[in-house]
């Protein structure tokens, strides 16, 4: 009796070991937009396992066909500096992220899916993908986001997740920030270690959110105070100096 | 390799009269697999409005609540990258009836 137990632990045990981890890598390039830096565009790459998942930078991403499963040839690390990343943790409903002000670098503690999404009843095909529309509020900014429920995965570029489906496209109705997928690959292999904090990190303390914003502000006052007062320093010339810090995608 | 999602599931609903809030809870498996992360949504029969959505936890059980339309009917889908996403259709007496019993075996 006590040997059947037994038996019937391993098994439980080891059918929870065999809980299929999901892995799959998602492309996005995001195109940003702005009056004073004009239209920048840069790629991303997320890692998904089960329940984490995290958002790096890369160059040199291959441009990849529309093809259902597109394969991820060739991709490099920006080397140097530490790594621009966004860890999401589902399970523990976690986000953990990296930013910058200037050239300083900050890990934020931020919160997972604050997002209220309202989906409606627009369909769109993109990339053979029937999408469907969701909109949404975030930090100062309305969004509209495609996602398909042919994926079932809750994420999506950047902080973006929390729909029935993975997102493919999603921009603030201005579009300064806009998300494309850009590749996917359902089957992918890759060292799972990969979906972690950083090494370059561990010894930093992280700010909470807000605390951070609240630091944008002030550097965004302080480049302000500084334009001023190069502008009254130059007699009879260039009255129109203005100095800023490029728009965080987020207001507060 | 078989793709077919069997997907047991027990709907336990919580019936509060005027607002048609539901509760559903269950679990995602396939074979003697639990599937963690699986999506499980609750449409309304016809049209495809989502009205309660959710994935499911490490174990592959989700519980989830919120409220339903007038409709008579509605679907439970449930979908898993790599297999045959699975779909319920449940109708709304099922819904409340099947809350009715949960309280009764309170």
């Amino acid at each position: 009796m006590k040997f059947a137990l037994n038996v019937i632990a391993v098994f439980i045990i080891c059918s929870l070991n065999t809980n299929a981890q999901r892995t799959a890598i998602i492309q996005y390039k995001l195109t940003t937009k702005s009056d004073s830096y004009g239209v920048y565009s840069q790629n991303y790459i997320v890692y998904i396992n089960g329940f984490q998942s995290i958002q790096l930078s890369y160059k040199n991403i291959i441009p990849t066909s529309s093809n259902e499963e597109n394969r991820i040839t060739d991709v490099k690390v920006i080397s140097g500096g530490k790594p621009i990343f966004i860890f999401k943790d589902f399970k523990d409903k976690r986000l953990i992220l990296s930013d910058h002000i200037s050239t300083k670098q900050y890990l934020i503690n931020d919160t997972l899916n604050w997002f209220k999404w309202k989906i409606t009843n627009d369909y769109k095909k993109i990339q053979n993908f029937r999408c469907r529309k969701a909109i949404t509020n975030f930090r100062g900014r309305n969004y509209i986001a495609w996602f398909t429920e042919e994926l079932p995965i809750q994420n999506g570029p950047w902080k973006f997740c929390g729909l029935p489906g993975l997102i493919i496209n999603v921009s603030d109705d201005n579009f300064f920030f806009s998300y494309e997928l850009t590749g996917i690959d359902l089957k992918a292999k890759f060292d799972e270690r990969i979906i972690s904090l950083p090494k370059e990190y561990l010894n930093i303390k992280a700010v909470e959110h807000k605390n951070f914003m609240a630091l944008v502000n002030k550097k965004k006052l302080d480049y302000e105070k500084f334009s001023r007062t190069y502008s009254n320093n130059v007699k009879g010339g260039i009255s129109n100096v203005s100095i800023s810090i490029p728009e965080k995608q987020e207001k507060f | 390799m078989c793709r077919y999602l069997i997907f047991l599931s027990i709907i336990f609903t919580h019936h509060l009269s005027l607002a048609q809030s539901v509760k559903l809870t269950g679990s995602v498996i396939s074979g003697t697999d639990k599937l963690p992360s699986a999506s499980i949504q609750l449409k309304t029969f016809g049209d495809e409005d989502i009205l309660i959505y959710g994935f499911s936890d490490e174990e592959g059980n989700y519980k989830l609540s919120g409220k339903i339309d007038q409709s008579a009917n509605f679907l439970l889908i449930a979908a898993y990258i790599g297999y045959k996403k699975d779909t319920f259709v449940i109708t709304r007496n099922d819904l409340i009836k099947q809350e009715y019993s949960n309280i009764i075996s309170r």
